[in-house]
């Protein structure tokens, strides 16, 4: 493609030749046909994109606030040289550039490599995808141009952070109901035998039970019992609500940080944990534990944007025969714009779980963007108190979350009816 | 994985701007652009710069600017009052010949612009106050010595009065001001002349784009107005003496026998404008894409090797293609001889008799069209010749036997 420059070029060529011929100008018409003859020898030297991209990442899987070291590695596999060719590597737009730069000119030589390496922060928790790499190429004099993409992407997922809350879950009554590790007399991961079983496939090697092997002559693994304290259930509003407050600071952030928190705990601690997130519908993962689960619950939290209005109660009805029976339930909810709150937590709480609510406090976030009146705060906050003194009330142990107090902390304070 | 991304590294040659100031191949971009400035200037007074009536002492519009200075200074002189121009003709080259007339001037041109291109890299205090220095001692040689004189001689005298008009010359305080207005009129009409190498050294040596586009204006502007004012339209209505370009070409004896000898400065001219532009503002394209570079790549000898690489290639492709569009062009014009030598192949017809004989083809439509055919072709013998993958190939040969 002509460049602008090119293009003046050309036509002011062309127009001082014919006026140069009207005025019988020969300098005009010098000038013309030598800028005509500049644009015919440099379309000779026009680059080329075709080059061979590779990028590595320091990691695929990171936390919210980490910081990604990139690396891209650029070769010409041509003959040919690229002359001026400038790299762009596409960056989510959520993604700072800490050091270095994802841009280069560069001017590759017939086999020639050159690499871009440049660090990220990554803010924001979520999927995202690095690339592709936008391509300019051009000749030295910038007359002739052409834009191009390599698609070349790199996925990866940033999980919200993970605090360390073990202190907090000591200290405050919380954990008080889990009085230690307990055998299920069900099968599942674990070290105790629990029973034979015919083989499946899929079932890993190391469980084939050869001795029953060698006198049955059938394939029999053993099953072990499954070794968890109890199921662990954390239900996230990811409710289009949810999102009051800055990008950073919000209820579902602060949310998911709080459930990533929490399924960390219990899956250190070998309990199985099932997350329900619900915003326009519902998504559930069973309960499980494991590194594998632990992957699942932060991958499926990294993705969690606001969106919907799903009522708690239709949650809970949903999962009524998916919840263990008298299993602990963690809400994690600003507890806003939703009349079937209380009517809900009545009834998880009447049919014997432990229900414990992480609310963040959604009046102090949009504080934080927006200024509100005193009186209308003040009237604000006694509505929400109400509501979860109301909830309290049901048996159930509420947490009011503010803004600026730490996860750890916020889990001391639970408020008992 | 993480092993494998590693960070950005550290040479010891870097692409901060004081070391991009002493990087040969900046400097040499940058003296390029400088001498084809001086070059194309000079080459345009050899060709603009003379009137008609050679000796006449008459003035025209010519680009010698010792023209307008020695007609000012013949006004001056037939005064009542004789006066003299305050810069001395040594140093406007006024009474010089030929190429003399222009070396001081432009020598004085390039210490001054050196000044201000240091003056440009020390602190913005700095340059502060030497700016204001300059204004108010420019101001006060102004009127200063006018305005003492008028204030001292109101009040020995103890009257109002106004400095000029006066019966008593020693009360018409004005003319201190002529002296002065002499030199600013003396340094415009130099700074008008020499325009174009002012702005552009000042543009290619404190990388100002704007400045290089005011020099190529300029240039532009003056060889307009030749072209206009000699055109013959005009001529017979306004004579202004000025030496025209030939409208007819002679056969071709410089450059190896392509070019016509009144041709070969206007090429030449034409070249040198092109390798002034594309250096003068590459240099300034490449020094503000490493200044916006953040602190780490300035470092990262990735970056600084491909950052040399580019200067290279562009430092060769300069000498290539000056070359070249040179070659095209002298080729391109003498391009209707060898249609008409094509066509005598076919000796004997009544069709080659006639174009050998057709004055069209040989006088300036012809010339110029015929020219514009071959540039056209020249450009489409890209997709016959492989050129990019011949250099290519040569250079990667080169540095396997380096290797």
């Amino acid at each position: 493609m002509w460049t602008r420059k090119a293009s003046i070029l050309g036509a002011g060529g062309v127009s001082l030749v014919l006026v140069g011929m009207m005025m019988s100008n020969f300098q005009m018409m010098v000038f013309g046909v030598a800028f005509v003859a500049f644009l015919a020898v440099n379309s000779w030297i026009t680059g080329h994109g075709d080059i061979q991209v590779v990028r590595t990442l320091s990691a695929d899987n990171l936390y919210k606030g980490d910081d990604l070291y990139v690396e891209l590695e650029i070769t010409n596999p041509s003959w040919r040289r690229t002359q001026q060719l400038e790299i762009y590597d596409n960056v989510p737009h959520e993604m700072k550039l800490r050091s270095g730069l994802n841009y280069m000119r560069v001017n590759l030589g017939p086999g020639e490599t050159t690499r871009v390496r440049y660090v990220l922060r990554c803010p924001l928790r979520g999927h995202y995808s690095i690339g592709p790499i936008s391509i300019r190429y051009r000749d030295s004099f910038n007359l002739f141009s052409q834009e191009m993409y390599v698609d070349h992407r790199s996925d990866l997922i940033v999980f919200p952070q993970v605090r360390e809350i073990e202190e907090a879950m000591v200290r405050s009554r919380t954990p008080k109901m889990y009085t230690g590790a307990t055998t299920l007399r069900t099968p599942g991961p674990g070290t105790e035998f629990f029973s034979l079983r015919e083989y499946v496939p899929g079932d890993p090697f190391k469980i084939i039970n050869w001795k029953a092997f060698a006198r049955t002559g059938q394939l029999i693994v053993n099953e072990k019992c499954r070794d968890a304290v109890t199921d662990v259930f954390i239900l996230v509003d990811s409710r289009d609500i949810s999102r009051i407050g800055t990008v950073l600071k919000n209820p579902l952030e602060v949310g998911t940080v709080a459930a990533a928190s929490l399924a960390s705990y219990f899956i250190k601690r070998r309990d199985s944990v099932a997350l329900a997130v619900y915003d326009e519908r519902l998504s559930f993962l069973p309960p499980d534990t494991g590194d594998k689960q632990y992957f699942k619950i932060l991958s499926s939290l990294a993705g969690v944007a606001p969106k919907g209005a799903m009522p708690l109660q239709a949650v809970t009805n949903a999962l009524s025969s998916r919840f263990s029976r008298g299993s602990p339930v963690f809400i994690i909810s600003a507890l806003e714009g939703d009349g079937t709150t209380i009517p809900a937590i009545r009834d998880l709480a009447g049919r014997g779980h432990e229900v414990i609510i992480l609310s963040p406090s959604s009046v102090d976030f949009e504080r934080l963007v927006s200024r509100i009146p005193r009186t209308s705060y003040e009237v604000l906050k006694l509505e929400r108190q109400n509501r979860l003194t109301a909830l309290a009330g049901f048996g159930a142990r509420v947490i009011d979350w503010m803004p600026d107090v730490e996860l750890s902390q916020a889990l001391l304070q639970v408020k008992m009816g | 994985m993480a092993d494998d991304v590693a960070i950005q590294g550290e040479g010891l040659e870097t692409l901060h701007l004081k070391v991009l100031r002493r990087k040969w191949q900046i400097l040499a971009l940058q003296i390029t652009a400088t001498i084809s400035l001086f070059s194309m200037y000079i080459m345009m007074t050899r060709t603009y710069g003379s009137c008609d009536i050679i000796g006449s002492g008459s003035w025209c519009p010519a680009l010698d600017h010792t023209l307008t200075l020695s007609s000012l200074q013949q006004f001056l002189v037939l005064q009542p009052d004789p006066l003299s121009l305050p810069i001395p003709n040594w140093m406007t080259g006024v009474g010089n010949s030929g190429d003399g007339r222009y070396w001081m001037p432009l020598f004085v041109i390039s210490i001054l612009v050196a000044g201000w291109t240091i003056l440009g890299l020390q602190t913005a205090k700095l340059r502060r106050r030497v700016n204001m220095g300059i204004l108010g001692f420019a101001l006060l040689y102004l009127a200063g010595l006018f305005l003492i004189t008028w204030l001292i001689g109101m009040i020995f005298n103890f009257e109002l009065y106004l400095p000029f008009g006066q019966i008593d010359p020693n009360k018409n305080h004005v003319e201190y001001l002529v002296g002065p207005l002499l030199l600013y009129i003396q340094i415009f009409i130099l700074v008008f002349y020499f325009l174009p190498v002012i702005s552009g050294l000042l543009g290619i040596w404190g990388m100002s784009k704007s400045k290089i586009s005011w020099a190529i204006g300029s240039t532009i502007i003056y060889l307009g107005l030749h072209a206009l004012l000699s055109y013959e339209g005009v001529r017979s209505t306004i004579e202004v003496n000025l030496n025209a370009l030939p409208v007819q070409i002679g056969d071709a004896t410089t450059w190896g026998g392509l070019l016509a000898p009144e041709i070969a400065p206007l090429l030449i001219i034409s070249l040198l404008l092109m390798v002034f532009l594309e250096s003068g503002f590459a240099t300034i394209r490449y020094v503000e894409y490493a200044f916006k570079l953040p602190e780490s790549c300035k470092k990262d000898p990735e970056y600084v090797s491909q950052f040399d690489n580019i200067l290279n290639v562009h430092l060769q492709q300069t000498v290539g293609v000056t070359f070249f569009v040179g070659l095209v062009t002298a080729l391109a014009l003498k391009f209707d001889d060898l249609i008409v030598d094509l066509v005598s192949i076919f000796e004997g017809s009544q069709w080659s008799e006639q174009v050998k004989e057709s004055l069209e083809l040989q006088l300036t439509y012809g010339t110029v069209i015929s020219a514009m055919i071959f540039v056209i072709f020249i450009a489409g013998l890209r997709y016959i010749i492989p050129w990019p993958r011949i250099s290519g190939l040569i250079e990667k040969g080169i540095r396997q036997i380096r290797d």
